[in-house]
């Protein structure tokens, strides 16, 4: 090692100690105020018994093992051709984001200071003679040697557990272990002089200085200053933005509750104009900006494996009617699965499903797409695991991210609880209720999304007629004529009585099973009166539903769930010796069917 | 040699504290005083936020948990009082056997006095004549308890401090530095011991020592 001029007169042994006092000074402040380097995850494989073991020579100085710290060996070798010169180190504190920055240090704000000097003694005091030979004894330097290095043994112990009592440790170790993204980080800043600090910045700071240690010819010092209040270590807690975006885009947990996300959504009468609205229910800006054309269309948004799932979507293009704002803030409708279906079917959409009043008038352009979303904090907005519903060239990728995650959400979620609340949504809700069971029935992979635009005008009349059915339910098919005659009030109103039968028909897949013959023609038949009614009622420009598209939809399901069913009696038969007679029967409705 | 003493400032703590309390403070003076090889191991108190360093010897975190079992035990017989634990460092001297006389002296040449004030938990007044009575209550329990916590941990650091300055000014008397902990003693109040607790085992040691240091 090069000595400094003012330590030149130190022997040799004496230095090498003042060197590594540098040295294991700078790795116990690095090792605890530097990421990754902390002694609790101390790994170096050596039987806790046996300290010797497993050591490398470095850990013999002083006695002290320290884990290995890159960062301390990378500043060391630096600073070790600086001849002496003291080691400064700062430990700043970062904040990510504007403003937010104190003006110490230009990067962030000195929490820390430490300070490891070598003051040689004066000029005055002896040594210049060379050495320890003219002094007056070898056992004396011997003595001063061993005094020094067991004072400096000691005191590397105390700074060992100095670190540990400072504010900073607290805030290294939230940073450290906590697993969270934080605003804040922490670095450090080795240098050679001391930067001094502002008056207000010293007046905050608190001083320690370690007692010094005599070597032969000088004195060896250790001071930090450091900040005894950690306001940022008192309120660590992330900023929300940092957060919020992240869970945005977050995908995969089962258990996170989106609701937080439509926290910050305004409430009742605050137009939603913001972008999470609009994000979400951006695929309807391929069709939901022509406002001429009021119609209803069931339109399946995506099949996943054998359960259909479709959303309707409430597209008003009648002007100067009831829309408000109200509406377009309504919670997208979770879903009620058919009670008669498996729990493993997946539910519908929020996005898709929700038979909502969205006028366009209000939002011009912009406003149709704006998507329903809760109206207060505790509501639920129904979920889809349906990723294809992203239909939107803005922000694709979030918007699917979103859609899978409450997906997840809905799966886990009783029907029951999602179904519990107000007035209003329990309308929504099972306006989406009787989409979703009808949707399941019908719906086809390959029908354009435009023509499952709902035109909703009015919310009362919506709210009465699903009151209506709601009322009638357990009656079964026979209340249907009085719904019916409701229709008048609404045209749009035919899409509740519409959906409400398709609620009622029975499952597919049920009726091949248990009567493989019957239920294929009855279905269609169904499907057409209420669309036929819904002509008759003349308020109406658009067909509600295609028929010939969901006959033929239900034809090829009947006639798909038939031969799986063929098949399986036949091999049923086979055994038995049968003839194929019976099959033969069974094939016949669905041949007809479309 | 000297022996150097240092009187550790008196912690108020509940007999729940102790363990943590005893254990933050006892390591801490063993970590600086054990000069042979360490590997230093943080640990975070249990229900303190106190992050104290041992010494990574387990023979050494053995002893020290013997040894608050019996001073807590010792507590339970006499609660609500002030206690003394006395952590003592040594050699010792071989001498020439004789009459009367053991065959290894002990010459103390430190000792770290931890004064503590056990008391009983505080207890509230139990109004309860009504639920919201009692959930003041709970409520005003939890906030003097964090309270009396954050006052534990700011006199447990002031005694940290304390350790640490005297462990660093008062060196020179150490003995050389052996490959091994230094030998020590722990002493606690036993049941036979006046109110100062442990003097009278101290008596005992110090008349079969010859150690010349007066309590």
């Amino acid at each position: 090692m090069a000595a400094a001029a003012g330590a030149a007169s130190e022997p040799p042994m004496v230095e090498q100690v003042i060197t590594e006092f540098f040295a294991k000074s700078l790795h116990i402040i690095l090792e605890s105020r530097s990421p990754y380097d902390s002694s609790r995850n101390f790994t170096r494989p050596s039987p806790p018994s046996s300290p010797l073991s497993g050591s490398q020579p470095r850990d013999r100085w002083f006695n002290l093992a320290l884990r290995d710290c890159p960062a301390a060996l990378e500043n060391f070798d630096l600073w070790r051709q600086s001849n002496l010169e003291p080691l400064v180190i700062d430990i700043v504190l970062l904040q990510r984001g504007a403003g937010t920055r104190t003006a110490s240090a230009g990067a962030g704000r000195v929490v820390e200071r430490w300070v490891v000097k070598y003051e040689a003694a004066r000029s005055g005091d002896g040594g210049k003679s060379g050495g320890k030979k003219s002094r007056s004894g070898s056992a004396q330097d011997h003595s001063l040697y061993r005094r020094a290095y067991t004072g400096s043994t000691v005191l590397l112990r105390s700074l060992y557990v100095l670190v540990r009592l400072l504010p900073a440790y607290r805030l290294f170790q939230e940073l450290n272990s906590s697993g969270r993204i934080w605003p804040l980080s922490l670095s450090h800043k080795i240098s050679s002089f001391v930067e001094p600090f502002t008056r207000a910045e010293d007046a905050e700071m608190k001083h320690y200085a370690f007692a010094p240690i005599e070597t032969l010819l000088g004195h060896l010092s250790l001071s930090v200053s450091y900040v005894p209040v950690l306001e940022v270590a008192a309120a660590p807690e992330p900023s929300t933005p940092v957060g919020a975006e992240i869970i945005m885009d977050y995908v995969g947990s089962p258990t996170t509750d989106f609701l937080r996300k439509f926290n910050s959504l305004p409430s009742d009468g605050i137009a939603p104009a913001c972008f999470q609205m609009a994000r979400r229910h951006s695929w309807s800006t391929e069709h939901g900006t022509g406002p001429s054309e009021p119609h209803g269309r069931l339109q399946p948004l995506t099949s996943t494996d054998n359960s259909l799932t479709a959303h309707s979507h409430a597209h008003n293009t009648s002007s100067g009617k009831k829309n408000t704002v109200d509406e377009e803030c309504y919670p997208s409708p979770p879903l009620s699965p058919s009670p008669s279906r498996s729990p493993s079917r997946n539910p519908s959409s929020p996005y898709g499903s929700a038979p909502l009043g969205i006028p366009t008038v209000r939002a011009g352009g912009g406003g149709s797409r704006l998507p329903p979303s809760p109206r207060n904090k505790d509501k639920q907005p129904c979920s889809s695991p349906n990723e294809n519903l992203t239909h939107s060239p803005i922000d694709k990728s979030i918007v699917t991210k979103d859609l899978v995650r409450l997906g997840e959400f809905q799966k886990e979620k009783p029907l029951q609880k999602v179904l519990s609340f107000g007035k209003d949504d329990l309308v929504y809700f099972r306006g989406l209720k009787l989409t979703r069971t009808s949707s399941k029935l019908f719906i086809m992979d390959e029908l354009d999304e435009r023509e499952l635009v709902f035109a909703w005008e009015d919310k009362d009349t919506i709210i009465d007629q699903l009151n209506r059915i709601d009322l009638s339910e357990g009656e079964g098919h026979e209340s249907s004529q009085e719904v019916g005659s409701s229709l008048t009030r609404s045209s749009d109103a035919a899409i509740g009585i519409l959906m409400r039968i398709l609620k009622n028909a029975p499952g597919l897949r049920e009726r091949l099973l248990t009567v493989p013959a019957a239920p294929v023609p009855r279905e269609p038949s169904s499907l057409q009166r209420v669309v036929t009614e819904e002509h008759g009622s003349g308020s109406s420009s658009s067909a509600v539903v295609p028929p010939d598209l969901l006959r033929s939809r239900t034809a090829a399901d009947a006639l798909e769930e038939l031969k799986k069913y063929k098949e399986i009696r036949e091999s049923i038969l086979s055994r038995s010796k049968g003839h194929t007679h019976s099959t033969k029967m069974e094939e016949k409705p669905a041949d007809g069917d479309p | 040699m000297n022996c150097e003493t240092c009187h550790l400032k008196e912690l108020e703590l509940e007999p729940t504290e102790i363990t943590d309390v005893l254990r933050c403070i006892l390591h801490t003076i063993f970590f600086h005083r054990t000069l042979s090889l360490v590997r230093p191991k943080d640990v975070d108190c249990d229900s303190l936020e106190v992050t104290y360093v041992q010494c990574g010897l387990p023979e050494l975190e053995k002893e020290v948990d013997e040894k608050i079992e019996q001073f807590i035990t010792w507590v339970e017989k006499h609660p609500n009082r002030r206690s003394q634990v006395c952590l003592s460092f040594f050699d010792e001297k071989h001498k020439h056997p004789g009459w009367f006389v053991n065959k290894t002296e002990r010459i103390y040449w430190e000792q770290w006095f931890i004064n503590l004030h056990v008391m009983s938990p505080k207890k509230y007044s139990k109004s309860n004549s009504s639920k919201k009575l009692t959930n003041i209550g709970v409520n005003a329990e939890t906030s003097s308890r964090r309270a009396t916590l954050e006052s534990l941990e700011s006199s447990i650091n002031e005694v940290l401090f304390q350790i640490i300055n005297f462990a660093n000014e008062k060196k020179d008397h150490i003995p050389s530095i052996p490959d091994r902990i230094f030998n020590h003693e722990i002493m606690i109040p036993s049941s036979s011991d006046s109110v100062f607790g442990w003097n009278t085992d101290v008596i005992r040691r110090v008349l079969n020592s010859g150690h010349p240091y007066s309590l």
